[in-house]
């Protein structure tokens, strides 16, 4: 692989790790608000 | 300071019911969101998920000593071409995206064309274990625990010396240890 390769994937790589960790954050969000929606008192 | 004092009574005094319950969520989301995503890193390590594109290679390492042994241990694909380390194991996984257009594009897709391109991934192979100093290999194999007196005198005689030294690494000597070489016309040092 050449440097160039090496750089371009460790630049990919290491940006993918922050973007796993807000999806995840994003997705949990997201299903917690949905399931604390279930219980929303529809009359307010 | 003031600021820091403000932020921290809201942190302290929220409505207790509706914290309790969204800590309780992210808490149990964040279980569940890793425990999924560990088991997609442990999914795309099995052999039978290389083998769906790998084919060829999975029936050839049936003969080698990393499928069968008296010891029986096994080494299986990922072992030795995916590293442990977590952020290498990322950086892995995300170059792998590189092999998927591969095999949109069909590079390997049949046997003729794997032979064809077999010596050049091998020698990306070869050059990424040079470079990291065959650090998949070691997994397993230490070197500060091999007992010479163990091993054959041809090992000996190479391992208490180019290895010892560092001037070699594992792969420098054994190629070929878990698939059939490719053509080694244009390596270095072969004959
Ligand atoms: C979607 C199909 C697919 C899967 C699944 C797959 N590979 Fe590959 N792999 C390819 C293709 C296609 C290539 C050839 C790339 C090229 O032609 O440049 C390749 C190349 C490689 C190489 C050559 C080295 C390099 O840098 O290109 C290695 C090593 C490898 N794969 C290991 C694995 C392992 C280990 C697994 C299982 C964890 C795996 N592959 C799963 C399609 C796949
Ligand atoms: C998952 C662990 C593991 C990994 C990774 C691994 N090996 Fe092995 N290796 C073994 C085991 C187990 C044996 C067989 C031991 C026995 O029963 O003799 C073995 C045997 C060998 C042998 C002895 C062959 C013989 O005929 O006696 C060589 C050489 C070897 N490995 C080289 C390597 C190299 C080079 C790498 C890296 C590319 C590697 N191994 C990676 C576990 C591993
Ligand atoms: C300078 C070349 C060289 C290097 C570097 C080297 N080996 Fe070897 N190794 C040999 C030779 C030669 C043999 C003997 C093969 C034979 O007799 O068929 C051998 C044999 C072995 C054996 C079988 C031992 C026995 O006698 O039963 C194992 C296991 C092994 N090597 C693992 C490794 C591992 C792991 C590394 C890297 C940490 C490594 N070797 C680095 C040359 C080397
Ligand atoms: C014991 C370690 C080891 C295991 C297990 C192993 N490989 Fe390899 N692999 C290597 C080494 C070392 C190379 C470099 C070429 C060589 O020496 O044969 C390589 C090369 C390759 C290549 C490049 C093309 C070629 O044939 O040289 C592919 C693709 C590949 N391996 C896929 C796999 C797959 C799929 C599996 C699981 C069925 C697997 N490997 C299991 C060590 C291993």
């Amino acid at each position: 692989m050449s440097t160039l390769e090496s750089i371009f994937w460790h630049v990919l790589g290491y940006s993918a790790m922050p973007v796993i960790f807000i999806v995840g954050f994003i997705g949990v969000a997201a299903g917690s608000l949905w399931i604390l929606s279930l219980g929303v008192d529809r009359d307010r | 300071m003031k600021l820091v004092k403000i932020f921290w009574q809201r942190l302290s005094r929220p409505s207790k019911a509706a914290s309790g319950v969204l800590l309780g969520l992210g808490f149990v989301g964040g279980i569940l969101f890793w425990g999924a995503f560990n088991t997609g890193m442990e999914a795309t390590n099995t052999e039978a998920f290389c083998s769906s594109c790998h084919a060829p290679i999975v029936a050839e390492i049936r003969e080698t000593i990393h499928y069968s042994n008296r010891s029986g241990v096994r080494a299986i694909c990922s072992d030795c071409h995916v590293p442990h380390e977590w952020t290498d194991k990322i950086i892995r996984k995300v170059q792998a995206s590189k092999e998927l257009v591969a095999y949109a594009l069909g590079t390997i897709g049949t046997l003729e064309k794997f032979h064809a391109r077999r010596g050049y991934l091998a020698n990306r192979e070869w050059q990424r274990m040079k470079a990291n100093d065959s650090r998949e290999c070691r997994n397993c194999h230490d070197f500060d625990f091999m007992d010479f007196s163990e091993q054959g005198r041809r090992s000996v005689a190479q391992h208490s010396t180019a290895l010892a030294s560092g001037e070699k690494t594992c792969v420098d000597c054994h190629k070929g240890i878990a698939h059939r070489l490719p053509d080694m016309r244009d390596v270095e040092g072969w004959q």
